[in-house]
């Protein structure tokens, strides 16, 4: 027994062909990736090694970076501030044993398993300026004045942006919070209904600090979520108008298959797995640091 | 808002019959517009070949891996678990240039396997590790009487720990497969050939190539959707829970 559950061969005919693919496809390109960002590669140049002078234009002389950078934690930003009160308020009215609560799970968290590239096709039908229906409502309650071209307009693309992702991702933040609302046990709460504690004290004294670690957690899920953001900005606006709705993976998309530097596009893109991990160490450290304690 | 926007999408498939486009024309014929000569029915069975096959490749080494993970006693099984599992971290994206030029040195670009390859690889770190957590819970007996009766380590693992592990490897399944049916960005890059691109490609073309065209281009995007929601419908508690377990674990 113990020797065929250590036999070499056995171990590396289950274990190789995952390793393998892994290696090559994953970690592989890593390496390279941080190696070709110290070339300029153009697909008419020569490539020529340049040192650290991607990374020096990148932060120095990049306009449009630096606007992809601003972009992605703009989004950040709102999209936590946006979605984590919303899922909580959520999850909290269709905790319980409330009616219909089966729908409301079905309904908000649909939009997470559609494709991004449908769901932002359909929204630029929602914004259409001609028959979107945001237009037409404006427009039906007497506010012509705010009808607007809402993904071409630089002023309100971002924002515009903003709550198509909310709308997709919030039910499934609403789900994650959901399952933690549910996790409290029920002695705690009906103990507290016994004393005679209200609605809003529950949520406020109980609910809440009951499921902190779970918010700590999703806002970090919500973070790395965002830093890679590109199907939507790619269908609804591609970056535009005037780069104005970029993020760091659409101009890392941009310049290395629109313009074809290829060299450039891999310093962003070392860029962009540097904020991934520090997110991500940032992340690790939480769920070792708090377990819940009832 | 929400409300108002839930409601504006559930109702999705009714718009068409409002005429607020102003090319209105029988819902029919978008469907065969957007179908044919969008090459939609194309994409949707390469889309199907490229997601069905990468699912079932992941399912058989992620399991594989697994296995030897927490099953064979090695020494390094814990060091290869933490390397596999540093790939949550990494985004596509940083490896989206040097896996191009790779692809295009070797002339793999244009291949289903271009695609096939990355997302097997990129599926593997959340489910190797939703499974190592679901192995090291079955107990040793099973396996140890296996093998007193003359089984090899193969049988083990496929006549005792696979069948064993349904669930979990259902779980992964879905939440593979929905994320490798939406799949962009490999897409976009990897499959110029409009005979080989997968459905979220060709509906980005298609927003160009009908710029003008509302009703054909909503009736691909009901194209796209339609299997998604109907898949969903029947499955939901299954996919919200093999969602939230892949992402809330990795």
């Amino acid at each position: 027994m113990e020797f065929m559950l250590r036999n070499k061969k056995t171990i590396l005919s289950f274990i190789l062909p995952a390793l393998i693919i892994y290696t090559i496809i994953v970690i592989v390109p890593i390496f390279s990736s941080v190696y070709y960002s110290f070339f300029r590669w153009n697909i008419l140049d020569t490539i020529k090694f340049t040192g650290i002078n991607n990374y020096i234009s990148l932060f120095t002389k990049d306009d449009v970076f630096v606007i992809s950078a601003k972009n992605t934690f703009l989004l950040m930003f709102w999209t936590i501030v946006i979605q984590t009160p919303l899922a909580i308020a959520l999850a909290i009215a269709i905790s319980g044993s409330i009616k219909g609560k089966r729908y409301f799970k079905t309904v908000y968290f649909l939009p997470n398993i559609l494709s991004s590239v449908a769901i932002g096709l359909l929204w630029s039908f929602i914004y259409n300026p001609d028959f979107g229906i945001v237009n037409r409502l404006l427009t039906s309650v007497g506010l012509e004045n705010l009808t607007r071209l809402w993904l071409a307009d630089e002023k309100t693309v971002m924002g515009s942006v903003v709550v198509v992702v909310c709308w997709q991702f919030v039910g499934y933040h609403m789900i994650i919070y959901l399952a933690a609302i549910e996790n409290i046990p029920s002695e705690l709460k009906e103990a507290a209904l016994i004393d005679g504690v209200n609605q809003g004290k529950m949520i406020r004294y109980i609910t809440l600090p009951l499921i902190k670690p779970i918010i700590r957690i999703d806002t970090i899920l919500m973070a790395t979520g965002s830093l890679r953001f590109f199907d939507l900005i790619y269908v609804m606006t591609y970056g535009g108008p005037n780069h104005a709705s970029e993020v760091i993976a659409s101009y890392m998309y941009y310049k290395a298959f629109r313009t074809y530097q290829y060299g450039y596009g891999s310093a962003i893109s070392v860029v962009l797995l540097l904020l991934c991990l520090i997110v991500t160490v940032i992340l690790k450290k939480m769920f070792s640091s708090e377990e819940i304690q009832y | 808002m929400i409300w108002l926007i839930l409601n504006s999408f559930k109702t999705n498939s009714q718009l068409f019959n409002d005429p607020w486009g102003i090319t209105f024309s029988p819902v029919f014929g978008n469907y065969i517009t957007a179908w044919t000569s969008g090459k939609i029915g194309t994409s949707f069975l390469n889309s199907v070949f490229v997601s069905a096959s990468s699912m079932l490749i992941t399912i058989i080494i992620a399991s594989m891996a697994a296995f030897a993970i927490t099953r064979l006693k090695w020494k390094l099984s814990g060091a290869v678990l933490d390397f596999f599992l540093l790939g949550v971290m990494i985004p596509i994206h940083s490896t989206l240039i040097p896996l191009f030029l790779m692809f295009n040195k070797i002339k793999l670009t244009n291949n289903y396997l271009s695609l096939i390859l990355p997302y097997v690889a990129f599926a593997l770190p959340t489910s190797i590790f939703i499974l190592t957590g679901f192995m090291s819970t079955i107990p040793r007996e099973v396996e140890e009487a296996f093998i007193i009766d003359g089984g090899s380590m193969a049988g083990v693992f496929w006549k005792i720990i696979f069948p064993l592990s349904k669930s979990p490897i259902a779980t992964i399944s879905i939440f593979n497969f929905v994320s490798m049916w939406n799949e962009l960005m490999f897409a976009l890059i990897f499959m110029s050939d409009q005979n080989k691109m997968t459905l979220p490609v060709c509906l980005t073309r298609f927003k160009g190539q009908y710029s003008t065209n509302w009703t054909v281009q909503l009736a691909a995007v009901v194209i796209m959707v339609i299997p998604s929601i109907a898949v969903y419908l029947l499955l939901s508690d299954r996919i919200i829970e093999s969602m939230t377990v892949g992402a809330v674990k990795g």
